[in-house]
C-alpha cells in the first residue's frame, strides 16, 4: 500500500490528507474524519445511502476512489446542515414525514439538494426520476418526493418555511400530522446506527459461512488461525454453553450446515483485515449432504432428515382447521374455483446492515448495542446460550434502520455475544449487505390449493385448502406463521364451512420466519385471487361480493370467534369506491383510446383482514412513566423504533393525556437493563399494546399527582385537573402546583403498568378458538395497472388504499405505514424472488425503485375499537395484504389472464397471454 | 477489498505488450478500463496472478478518427464508451454505434469502460458487438509479426473467448462508410429499468439505394454464445423495393426468431428471449424504416 497526499475540500474545508489513494471515498470520509452521517450500506454502488456531492453532482462514495477526489469539493449531510441550524431540504423532510427508518434520508438529501440546485421549478415526476438512483424500503418513495417538492417552495419562498415551523399548535397532537421524534438527527445523518459507531481500539469479528446447502462437518481445525498474528480468539460452536436458543435457532453449524451461508466460525481479531485472512485458514472438513429446495422434496420418504431429533420427516408444524361441513358447504354452491398458488421467499432488504457492538461492562455484564426488534427475549437468548444469569447480558436496540420481522432472530446478537464473551475484550462484528442477506431469515414461500364454492347470489358457502410452507433449514418461528395464514384464511369475510390442512416443512433453504403479514400477505393473495375469480365468473362487481360476504358485527370468523364490535370494513369499501369515482385517472375510455395497440390497461381490487397481536397466546407490554427533572415526563418502554415511529406514537399519547407539548416528553425504548419488557416488536402491535400498557401507567400517574396535590392545595382529588405540567383546581386556575414542585416535595411520582392478554393456543385439529383480544385491522385496495402485451412487463399505474385502524394516533406516520406496505406489496407481486445461494444483495434483489412506483393515495377509517388507547389498533404490517391480489386481478381485467405464482414476472405473463 | 497477490505490469507501448502476453501465457489478464475484471476480482470469481495494466498505452489508443480516404473510421480500442457517446463524427456517420455505446451500464461505467474491453471480454451480453457487427466493422489485431485484419463476425470464438492469437491485441476497430443513405438501430431489453446487462439486444441496419433496400444487417446480443448475425433474416430484406409490406416484416422477424439460440439462465428463459428478439427486431427494423426519431435508446419499452 502506497500513500498519497490528497487535497480536496470537505464540507468547505480546505483538507489535505495522506491515505492510501485506492481507499473508497465512503471509508475514507466514515473512519478519519468520523462523518458517519454518511450511511453505508450495499457498498457497491447500488442503494445510493452513501451519496456525497462531489462538485454539485450526487456519488455513490462507496465505489468512489479516494484518488478521484484531488482537487475537487465534497459536500456531505453534515455540511449541509446541523440539528440547530436545518437546511430547507431537511425542515421539509421532517415536515412530511419523509424519514422512517432514517437510513436512506442523508443520501436523498444530498441527492434533492443536487436536484433542487438545477431546478427549482420540479415536477413530481422530474423528481421521481431524479431520486431512481437512491432505495428506500420504508416510505415508498411518496413522502421523500413531497418533501423535495415541498423544499423547492420552502427555497422559492422562505416565509413559507417560516409560517410551516409555527403551524404545529401546542396540544394538538392526537390524530395530527407529527413528524417522529428523533427526525431532526435523521435528516441530518447525527443518528448513531450501531454500524455508525467508531471505539478506538474495538477489535473486529468476522464470520465464516458455509459453502453448502447441506453437509456434515466431520472436524473443524482453527489451530492454524489462531496462530497468526494479531488473532485474539476463534470461536466455534464448542465455545457455547448451548447452541439452541429460543426458535429452533443454532448460533453455530454444530455437527451439520444445513443452509447456504449457514455462519460456521467466528475470528476476532485485531483488524478486519487479519480477521479475514484468518478465516481463511480455518480448515472445515465437510461431508456435503443431499439437499433440498422445496418442501416437496423434503417431504419424499426418502428424504434425509434435516433435524432428526427435532422434526421428524423435516415436518416443523401442521396446523388444520374446521369449521361446519366443508362437503355440504360445496352441494350447495353454484360455482366452484379450485386454483394452486405460490408465493416465493422475499428478503426484508432493509438498507442498514446489522453491526453488533459488543463490550464488558464495569459490573462485568456482557453489553451489546445493535439493530433487532425484541431486545429482552435477545437478552435471555445471548444469556442461554452462554450459560450466563439474565441480568448478565444487556442487549440495546434501540436504534434500527428497518427490521420488517427479520431482526426478531437474534442473529447478530447471539455472534457478537459469543465473541466478545470469548475475546474478553469490546468487539465489532459488522456483516457486510451480502452476509445480512444470507443470514438473515426471509418471507415464507407458499405452496396454497384453495377451492371455494359459491351461490349464484354470491354468498361463499364453503372453503377448502391445502397449505405448504417452505420453514427454510430452521423453524424459528414458522409454525406461528402457519397459524397466522391458516386462521386468515377467510380473509375478512364469513364462510360457513372451511377446512385447510397446513403443514410447514423443513428444506436447505434460507431459514423463514417473520415478515410484515406474517404469513398472511401469502395466504390472502390466495384468497382474494379467488373471490375476484368468482365475481368474474358470476359477473358480479368484486366490491359487492365482498360486500354480502363481509365480516360484521355478530359475524363468526374462521376460528369460531365472534365480531363484536363494528369492525370498520364496509367503509374501506365504500371509500375505494369513492375515490373510484373520482379519480380514474388513467384508465378512462378517452385515455386508453390513444394508447398504442399492444399498451392495455385495466383495474382491480383486493381487501385485506390482519389480526393485532401474535395469535391465540400472551401477549404483553409494560411501561414505566416519571416527572423527572425539569417536570418533563420520561417514559421508558422495551419496544424497539426501527422506523415504523413507535415511539412518536407513545409520546403523542403522553402528550394528550396530560396535556403538556411533546418537547417535555422523553421516551427511552428497547433497552434490556433500562426499559420494561415490552415482548417482541411485531404483529402491529406496539400501538395497542405499548400504547395501552403506556396509558394505564399515564393514568396511574396522574392519579399519584392529583393525590399528592390534593394533600399540598387542600382541594379533592375529584376537583382536580392538569395541564402544562401543572396540577390545578378545576374550578380555580390560580391554585395550582407543577409536578416539579411536588417531585421537590418528596413525592415519588412514577408509575409502572403492565398490559397484558393471554388466550390459550389453537386446537391443531380444529384451529377454533379466540385468537386475538384487540378487532383486526381491515382494507381495501384498487390500483390501475398497463400491460405491455409485446414484452408482459407490467406497470402499476396507481394505487388507492383505505385501512381502517381505529383511530390514528399519528397521521402522518399511519399514512407513512400505508405507503411503505403498499411498495412492499408491489414488489411481492411483481418483482421480488429471493433464491438461496444465488441472491447476495441488492443487486440481484430487486426491491422497487421510485420510478416503478406509482402515486398512491391513502385513506384512514376510523371506527373506534374501544378496547385501544384512544380507541386505536396498529396497522403497521396490513397494507401489503391487498396489492398483490389487486394487481393481478387488474392484469386479468388487462388481457384475460390469472398469473397464480408470483411474482408475476413479464415471462410469467407473456407465457400467459400466448395460452389465451 | 483484500486481494490475493499478482504481479502487476505496466507496459509502456503497444509492443511491451504483445511481449509481455507471449512471455506469461493464458494466465495473465489485461486491464482495460476495469468495469469488468475489477468487479470480477471484488467477487472472488477471477483470481489473476498477473495482471497488465494499459494505463500507458491509453493515450495512444484512445482516438475517433475519419481515415483520409474518407471511406473508413478508426476508433483505438481504449476508446470509452462515453467518448462514443459524444463523439460528433459517430453521432453523424454511424449513430447506431453511439446509441450501443450509450446503453451501457452507467455514466460512471461508460467513463471507464473500453470499446476494445468489451470487445476482447467476449461476452454474449455486451452491447457494442451487435451494433458493430451490423457496421460490418473489422478489428485490427496488432501480434508479434505486425498487424491483422479480422472481420468482426469471426472475432469471437465462445463466452469469453475471442479468436486472437496468443500475444495478439486488439488495436483498433475500423468501420467502412459507403456514402449511401442508411439508418440504423440498437434496441435493448432489460429487466430493470436502467444499469442492467440486456436480456436481449438487437442491432438493425439498413442501406437505401434507389428505393431499394441495398443492404441490411441485424445483429443479437444475447441471443448466442457470441454476439451474432442473423444471416436468414438479412436475406429477408435485401434488394426489396420501399415500401416494405408488412408480411415482409413479420417475416424477416420471424426468420431472425430461427436465427438465435439464446440459453435459459436465472435472468431468463430462452424462450422469453426468443420472444423479445422477435419484439426488439420489429421494432428495430420500424424504427429503421420511419422517419420519427428514433435515436433514442428506449428498449422495448414504452417510456
Amino acid at each position: 500500500m502506497s500513500l498519497q497526499w490528497i487535497k480536496f475540500i470537505l464540507n468547505n474545508e480546505p483538507r489535505n490528507v495522506l491515505t492510501d489513494p485506492e481507499r473508497t471515498l465512503l471509508d475514507l470520509i466514515r473512519k478519519d474524519f468520523s462523518l458517519t452521517g454518511t450511511k453505508k450500506s450495499c457498498n457497491k454502488g447500488v442503494c445510493g445511502a452513501c451519496t456525497v456531492l462531489i462538485d454539485g453532482r450526487p456519488v455513490n462514495s462507496c465505489v468512489y476512489p479516494v484518488k478521484n477526489v484531488n482537487g475537487r469539493e465534497v459536500i456531505t449531510i453534515e455540511g449541509l446542515g446541523t440539528p440547530k441550524n436545518l437546511h430547507p431540504i431537511q425542515k421539509a423532510f421532517i415536515t412530511v414525514g419523509a424519514a422512517q427508518c432514517g437510513y436512506c434520508t442523508p443520501g436523498m438529501i444530498l441527492n434533492a439538494k443536487a436536484i433542487l440546485d438545477k431546478q427549482l421549478n420540479p415536477t413530481r415526476e422530474d423528481v421521481r426520476k431524479a431520486i431512481n438512483r437512491n432505495l428506500c424500503r420504508c416510505t415508498g418513495y411518496q413522502k421523500i418526493i413531497d418533501g423535495i417538492l415541498l423544499a423547492a417552495e420552502f427555497i422559492r419562498n422562505p416565509e413559507a418555511m417560516e409560517k410551516s415551523s409555527h403551524e404545529t399548535r401546542k396540544h394538538f397532537y392526537l390524530g395530527n400530522r407529527v413528524p417522529q421524534l428523533n427526525s431532526v438527527q435523521k435528516v441530518t445523518g447525527t443518528l448513531e446506527f450501531p454500524i455508525d459507531v467508531n471505539v478506538y481500539g474495538i477489535c473486529h469479528a468476522k464470520v465464516l459461512h458455509s459453502p453448502y446447502f447441506h453437509a456434515k462437518i466431520l472436524a473443524i481445525d482453527t489451530a492454524e488461525a489462531e496462530a497468526l498474528d494479531g488473532v485474539i480468539t476463534v470461536c466455534t460452536h464448542k465455545d457455547l454453553k448451548e447452541n439452541k436458543c429460543s426458535m429452533n435457532m443454532r448460533v453455530l453449524a454444530d455437527d451439520r450446515v444445513r443452509f447456504w451461508g449457514e455462519p460456521v466460525a467466528i475470528v476476532v481479531a485485531l483488524n478486519e483485515k487479519i480477521a479475514e485472512n484468518a478465516l481463511s485458514k480455518i480448515k472445515v472438513e465437510y461431508e456435503e449432504l443431499p439437499h433440498y429446495k422445496t418442501p416437496y422434496e423434503a417431504m419424499k420418504e426418502d428424504a434425509i432428515e434435516i433435524q432428526p431429533d427435532e422434526f421428524p420427516g423435516n415436518i416443523v408444524y401442521a396446523q388444520n382447521l374446521l369449521k361446519g361441513e366443508v362437503e355440504k358447504g360445496f352441494k350447495e354452491a353454484d360455482v366452484v374455483v379450485e386454483s394452486k398458488y405460490t408465493t416465493p421467499a422475499n428478503a426484508h432488504a432493509y438498507l442498514e446492515p446489522s453491526t453488533g457492538i459488543g463490550w464488558i461492562d464495569d459490573e462485568g455484564r456482557i453489553c451489546i448495542y445493535c439493530p433487532g426488534q425484541s431486545p429482552h427475549s435477545h437478552q435471555r437468548d445471548v444469556a442461554w446460550v452462554l450459560g450466563l444469569n439474565e441480568n448478565q447480558v444487556r442487549l440495546v436496540e434501540a436504534t434500527t434502520g428497518g427490521g420488517f420481522g427479520a431482526r426478531l432472530a437474534p442473529f447478530i446478537q447471539l455472534l457478537t455475544g459469543l465473541a466478545v464473551y470469548k475475546a474478553r475484550h469490546p468487539v465489532r462484528l459488522e456483516l457486510s449487505m451480502e452476509e445480512d442477506f444470507v443470514v438473515y431469515p426471509k418471507r415464507h414461500p407458499f405452496n396454497i390449493k384453495m377451492k371455494t364454492g359459491a351461490r349464484k347470489d354470491g354468498k361463499i358457502v364453503a372453503q377448502q385448502a391445502e397449505v405448504v410452507t417452505d420453514a427454510g433449514a430452521y423453524a424459528l418461528a414458522s409454525p406461528l406463521v402457519l397459524v397466522k395464514s391458516i386462521i386468515h384464511s377467510c380473509g375478512p369475510y364469513e364462510i360457513p364451512n372451511v377446512k385447510v390442512c397446513g403443514r410447514s416443512v423443513l428444506t436447505n433453504n434460507t431459514p423463514s420466519s417473520a415478515m410484515r403479514g406474517f404469513g398472511v400477505p401469502q395466504i390472502a393473495f390466495a384468497t382474494e385471487m379467488q373471490m375476484n375469480k368468482i365475481a368474474r365468473l358470476l359477473e358480479m362487481d368484486p366490491l359487492e361480493l365482498r360486500k354480502i360476504n363481509c365480516l360484521k358485527k355478530g359475524s363468526v370468523t374462521e376460528t369460531g370467534q365472534e365480531i363484536t364490535e363494528p369492525p370498520g370494513y364496509l367503509e374501506t369499501i365504500e371509500t375505494i369506491k369513492n375515490h373510484w369515482i373520482k379519480c380514474k385517472k388513467y384508465t378512462n375510455p378517452e385515455t386508453i383510446r390513444l394508447l398504442p395497440p399492444h399498451i392495455k390497461r385495466g383495474v382491480g381490487f383486493a381487501s385485506a383482514k390482519s389480526g393485532i397481536g401474535k395469535e391465540a397466546t400472551l401477549n404483553y407490554a409494560r411501561a414505566i412513566v416519571e416527572v423527572i427533572q425539569g417536570g418533563k415526563i420520561r417514559i421508558r418502554e422495551g419496544a424497539s423504533d426501527l422506523g415504523q415511529g413507535a415511539n412518536t406514537v407513545v409520546a403523542i399519547l403522553a402528550a394528550e393525556e396530560l396535556k403538556i407539548p411533546l418537547e417535555s416528553i422523553e421516551v427511552i425504548s428497547a433497552d434490556s437493563l433500562e426499559t420494561p419488557d415490552c415482548d417482541k416488536t411485531c404483529a402491529s402491535k406496539q400501538t395497542f399494546y405499548t400504547g395501552n400498557a403506556t396509558l394505564g401507567a399515564l393514568q396511574k400517574l396522574k392519579i399519584k399527582a392529583y393525590n399528592a396535590a390534593s394533600k399540598e392545595l387542600g382541594i379533592s382529588e375529584d376537583d382536580l385537573d392538569c395541564a402544562e405540567g401543572l396540577v390545578f383546581a378545576k374550578d380555580d386556575t390560580s391554585r395550582r402546583i407543577s409536578f416539579e414542585e411536588l417531585v421537590e416535595k418528596g413525592y415519588e411520582l412514577k408509575a409502572e403498568n403492565e398490559f397484558k392478554t393471554n388466550l390459550k393456543p389453537l386446537d391443531r385439529e380444529t384451529g377454533q378458538g379466540d385468537v386475538y383480544v384487540a378487532s383486526s385491522t381491515y382494507g381495501t385496495t384498487a390500483v390501475e395497472v398497463e400491460v405491455n402485451t409485446d414484452t408482459g412487463e407490467i406497470k402499476v399505474l396507481s394505487v388507492a388504499t383505505c385501512f381502517q385502524c381505529g383511530k390514528a394516533i399519528n397521521r402522518l406516520g399511519v399514512e407513512g405505514q400505508l405507503e411503505g406496505g403498499t411498495v412492499m406489496g408491489l414488489g411481492f407481486a411483481l418483482q421480488e424472488k429471493y433464491n438461496t445461494g444465488e441472491t447476495r444483495g441488492f443487486r440481484d434483489y430487486r426491491i422497487p425503485r421510485s420510478k416503478e412506483v406509482p402515486d398512491i393515495y391513502t385513506y384512514i377509517v376510523e371506527v373506534p375499537q374501544k378496547l385501544g388507547p384512544y380507541d386505536a389498533i396498529g396497522l403497521g404490517e396490513a397494507s401489503v395484504v391487498p396489492v398483490a391480489p389487486a394487481i393481478i386481478s387488474a392484469v386479468y381485467d388487462v388481457c384475460g389472464i390469472w398469473i397464480d405464482q408470483l411474482p408475476a414476472t413479464p415471462e410469467k405473463v407473456l407465457t400467459a397471454l400466448k395460452k389465451v | 477489498m483484500i486481494l490475493d497477490n499478482f504481479e502487476y505490469i505496466e507496459p509502456e507501448t503497444l509492443k511491451e505488450v504483445t511481449e509481455v502476453l507471449l512471455s506469461y501465457g493464458p494466465e495473465v489478464y489485461v486491464l482495460a478500463g476495469g468495469t469488468d475484471l475489477v468487479v470480477k476480482m471484488h467477487r472472488g470469481t477471477v483470481k489473476p496472478s498477473c495482471i497488465i495494466d494499459l494505463k500507458h498505452v491509453m493515450p495512444v489508443l484512445r482516438y475517433i478518427e475519419l481515415d483520409s480516404s474518407q471511406e473508413l473510421i478508426r476508433i483505438g480500442s481504449l476508446t470509452t464508451f462515453n467518448d462514443l457517446v459524444t463523439s460528433k463524427l459517430i453521432r453523424e456517420k454511424v449513430p447506431v454505434l453511439a446509441q450501443a455505446a450509450g446503453c451501457v451500464g452507467s455514466r460512471q461505467i461508460r467513463s471507464r469502460g473500453t470499446l476494445g474491453g468489451n470487445l476482447c471480454s467476449a461476452l454474449p451480453s455486451a452491447d457494442t458487438p451487435p451494433a458493430l457487427l451490423v457496421l460490418g466493422a473489422r478489428a485490427v489485431l496488432a501480434g508479434k509479426d505486425g498487424e491483422r485484419i479480422l472481420p468482426l463476425n469471426s472475432f469471437f470464438k465462445s463466452p469469453g473467448q475471442t479468436n486472437l492469437f496468443p500475444g495478439e491485441v486488439l488495436k483498433e476497430v475500423e468501420i467502412p462508410l459507403t456514402g449511401r443513405e442508411n439508418r440504423g438501430c440498437y434496441l435493448k431489453h432489460t429487466k430493470r429499468r436502467a444499469l442492467d446487462l440486456a436480456l436481449v439486444g438487437v442491432a438493425a441496419f439498413l442501406e437505401f439505394n434507389n428505393n431499394t433496400i441495398s443492404e441490411c444487417r441485424i445483429a443479437f446480443a444475447t441471443a448466442a454464445p457470441t454476439p451474432v448475425r442473423a444471416y436468414e433474416a438479412e436475406d429477408v430484406l435485401r434488394n426489396k423495393p420501399l415500401p416494405l409490406e408488412k408480411e415482409v416484416i413479420a417475416s424477416a422477424v420471424s426468420a431472425a426468431r430461427s436465427c438465435a439460440r439464446p440459453r435459459t439462465s436465472r435472468r431468463a428463459t430462452a424462450e422469453y428471449r426468443l420472444d423479445m428478439i422477435e419484439v426488439l427486431t420489429r421494432r428495430a427494423l420500424n424504427n429503421c424504416l420511419s422517419t420519427d426519431d428514433y435515436n433514442n435508446c428506449g428498449g422495448a419499452r414504452n417510456e
